[in-house]
């Protein structure tokens, strides 16, 4: 154990953890490159490295590109990578209010911190929590699911009917494809490309990406961002920290969690701690507009879910998401054997992948934290510098999901989609955390009610599943009196 | 615009028939392996070790190249290949999930429309039950269903490769079990697990990853485990059902006989290196070459089972 840490934090160790962090945050950074495409290019490279060496690699690649979406997120409304999406909501508003840095610099704290919350889990009691992970069943992550999904009525703030109507477009569209019970095909209408559904990559660069790029194209010249001197330097507040100490241990921990259950992911581990956030929060009101607790909540929760779902990759065996189970085709490679035996059987390895969790997690910080000053001047540049790339690596993602221009197509249809969205001001968030959340849900109530014989049942005689449907009972019940209230507010002056 | 589409329009031909008698000095551009899977997964590992070893021994004059196309359980990738010219430089590999997605009806193409080039591995299933199960055999457990009907579930992937192989194995016992819609060989043993499911086919990978976890009743193939002589067949307990994994090579229909046996040649000598042998022993998979006439009938013997059994699959109790 001592000894894989010695490995990893040698000099040569460093140097791998250090290109792999530095690639991964530039790759997790530029939208339509993800985390997942650059480790899949990568893996037939480390064939002829060492195992303990490919691994660091690929793990720090992980890492960092898991924090590097967060940059393009901020300066420039576009999630660089998936589990980015929500700090777009409050990290973006707040940089346009001329504090670039100061979004930075909480979103890349607030990572390292539920990066690290997470390793500790990881290194200390990760048999355990994987023996408890695969206990949660189909009406618990169905449960959970739902409560997440209400978090569409809390960031709807003012446009409650827009944010549901938003939320079943994204539904909708996540629909066709392969019937998750049945196997059979569903709503393609005859046209084979769609039998594989929209994939979530070409989604979000239309609708998310490229249809930002369409807005800041239609809006050169005017500049949206109010400039001020001391911006570009790292500043931790107190009050920021204050404010966000209990928000960042509990997002921390969210985050751990979903990200250990298998096959849920950083992505979802964001949304559900954004809306906990926001639940928790004395004045909700101010997510979205650029508050510290949304960017805190949204970043410690995607980089703990990403070290927590090592958790089952090391002590079963199971990826639970598209990288992890790369990084177990890497272990196999090697000759390795993932699963329950590998701490038995090779101790070295599974350790070798917890430092090199650390270390990544360490050089991230390190490196952010030098280079934000830098990246946060991005926000000055002229757009039009920078838009041109985006739009090609964009083609580029969306063409790499399966080599299609199927899925060029879809991207391009839905950057329309999203722009006439924006033009009606109708929220995008909603449409994407519904594409997102309703096949998870869908495909686990229906598998749970295989399991259980049809019954609804055991989602009010189970202890968790009730738990979360009551959260979510509440929450609605909850938004829809304030949305009354607002509306109420707004009405009664203008009569 | 209209000069751009007259050279488009040329070079288009003139590549075209560069193809059409290439035959002779087959292979002379790079040739394209389409892996219709993700990047780390079994076929992508199989893929990546046989070209590899390509590559690295000179067995082909030309570059091989690898490429995913992940999607559809295989389809996205098997309908590059369909759309692909029948010459030799595109081919696919994939497993039986290409009979499965097939049988079903999903897709529009049958293992008639394409050209079996080699069969390089076989890795059979074996019925898991999780450890604190009562049963030790395929007999006790087949009772056991009968019983008590409601509470014995499967874990499975609907409409894929095993799925058809636990329909058989339905008819062969004359009992039937709902199958829960639960995934791949992981998310299956995760399920067993956490006791939502009581039984799972499972790649013979996890007789050893799972091993204390699970306890395996019967092998689905045709002989027992090495690693695992105790473990009787399901042949043996008088169920005659086999549930194989075959990662097989395919062009399409048409594609010259010479390109074929150059293809299967290269892949042979490949897959008989000490470096792919121990890619496949470490993947719990062995090697098993099959090519020419008896693929052929193989294949179509092994569709033909998929098919008998396809309206049952698509008709299995879940819901």
């Amino acid at each position: 154990m001592i000894s894989a840490y010695m490995e990893v934090f040698s000099f040569s160790g460093m140097l791998w953890v250090l290109l792999g962090t530095v690639v991964g945050i530039l790759i997790g950074s530029i939208p339509g490159l993800s985390g997942a495409m650059v480790i899949a290019l990568t893996l037939p490279a480390t064939y002829f490295m060492q195992a303990s060496d490919a691994l660091v690699l690929l793990v720090a690649m992980y890492i960092g590109s898991t924090t590097g979406g967060l940059i393009s997120a901020t300066l420039m409304r576009m999630p660089g990578t998936e589990s980015a999406i929500m700090t777009t909501l409050d990290g973006f508003p707040m940089a346009q209010k001329g504090e670039p840095a100061r979004a930075l610099g909480l979103g890349v704290v607030a990572s390292f911190v539920g990066g690290m919350a997470a390793w500790l889990v990881l290194a200390t009691i990760s048999p355990l929590l994987s023996t408890l992970a695969v206990r949660f069943g189909p009406y618990e992550i169905f449960s959970m699911a739902v409560v997440a999904l209400t978090l569409i009525a809390a960031i709807s703030k003012g446009s409650f009917i827009n944010g549901l109507l938003a939320a079943a477009l994204g539904a909708m569209f996540s629909l066709p494809g392969i019937d998750p019970v049945s196997g059979a095909l569903r709503l393609t209408f005859g046209v084979p490309a769609l039998d594989n559904g929209f994939t979530l990559l070409p989604v979000m660069l239309g609708l998310l990406v490229l249809s930002q790029v369409l807005i800041d194209s239609g809006s050169t010249g005017d500049r949206l961002i109010q400039k001020s001197d001391s911006s570009n330097k790292v500043t931790i507040k107190i009050r920021d920290l204050k404010d966000n100490v209990w928000n960042v241990i509990r997002s921390s921990i969210i985050g751990t969690w979903i990200g250990i259950l298998p096959g849920v992911g950083g992505t979802t581990a964001s949304i559900a701690s954004y809306s906990t956030a926001k639940g928790f929060s004395k004045d909700s009101s101010k997510f979205g507009t650029g508050c510290s607790e949304g960017i805190v909540a949204a970043e410690s929760a995607n980089n703990a879910g990403s070290v927590g779902a090592l958790v089952p990759l090391i002590t079963l065996g199971i990826p639970g998401s598209v990288v992890t189970a790369i990084l177990l085709g890497a272990m196999v490679i090697h000759n390795l054997n993932p699963g329950p035996l590998l701490f038995a059987q090779n101790p070295e390895v599974a350790y070798t992948i917890i430092a090199g969790a650390l270390a990544a997690n360490l050089v991230m910080l390190a490196v952010m934290w030098f280079a934000t000053p830098l990246i946060s001047r991005m926000m000055y540049i002229d757009k039009a510098w920078l838009l041109p790339p985006i739009v090609i690596f964009c083609f580029i993602g969306a063409f790499s999901v399966s080599g299609r221009i199927f899925d060029v197509t879809a991207m391009i249809g839905f950057a329309c989609l999203g722009y006439l969205m924006s033009r009606a001001r109708i929220p995008l968030g909603p449409f994407i955390i519904a594409f997102i959340l309703t096949p998870m849900a869908e495909e686990n109530l229906r598998s749970g009610l295989v399991v259980y014989g049809n019954s609804y049942l055991p989602l009010l005689t189970r202890p968790v599943p009730l738990f979360f449907i009551a959260v979510s009972l509440i929450t609605a019940v909850w938004a829809v009196w304030s949305e009354i209230g607002h509306t109420r507010k707004v009405n009664v002056p203008q009569s | 615009m209209k000069r751009l589409t007259i050279i488009l329009m040329t070079s288009l031909a003139l590549s075209s028939t560069s193809v059409s008698y290439a035959a002779d000095d087959y292979p002379s551009s790079p040739i394209k392996l389409i892996v219709p899977f993700g990047a780390g997964g079994g076929t992508d590992g199989l893929a990546r070790a046989i070209q590899r070893t390509i590559e690295q021994d000179d067995l082909l004059p030309v570059p091989f190249v690898v490429v995913n196309a992940d999607g559809a359980a295989g389809a996205v990738g098997t309908r590059q290949l369909l759309a692909s010219d029948p010459d030799g430089y595109t081919i696919l590999q994939i497993h039986q999930e290409m009979f499965a997605a097939s049988a079903i009806g999903r897709v529009d193409y049958t293992p008639a429309d394409f050209e079996p080039i080699i069969q390089v591995s076989e890795a059979c299933m074996f019925v898991a039950v999780s450890e604190d199960s009562p049963y030790t055999n395929l007999d006790e457990m087949f009772s056991g269903i009968n019983e008590a009907p409601d509470s014995f579930r499967q874990a499975d992937d609907i409409g894929g490769a095993t799925h058809f192989p636990s329909v058989q194995l339905m008819k062969a016992a004359d009992v039937q079990w709902p199958v829960v819609p639960v995934g791949a060989t992981s998310a299956r043993f995760s399920s067993l697990q956490g006791g939502f499911t009581n039984m799972a086919l499972l790649s013979p990978l996890w007789l050893e990853r799972a091993a204390g976890k699970v306890r395996p009743l019967a092998v689905l193939g045709d002989e027992r485990y090495d690693s695992a002589p105790d473990v009787p067949t399901a042949a043996e307990q008088g169920y005659d059902v086999t549930a194989c994994l075959n990662r097989r090579y395919w062009a399409p229909s048409g594609t010259p006989q010479e390109n074929i046996d150059v293809l299967a040649d290269a892949i042979e000598a490949a897959a008989n290196t000490d470096e792919v042998k121990e890619y496949l022993a470490e993947s719990g998979e062995t090697l098993k070459i099959v090519r020419g006439e008896e693929l052929r009938t193989l294949v179509d013997e092994e569709y033909a089972t998929f098919v008998e059994v396809a309206d049952i699959v698509k008709g299995t109790p879940t819901n």
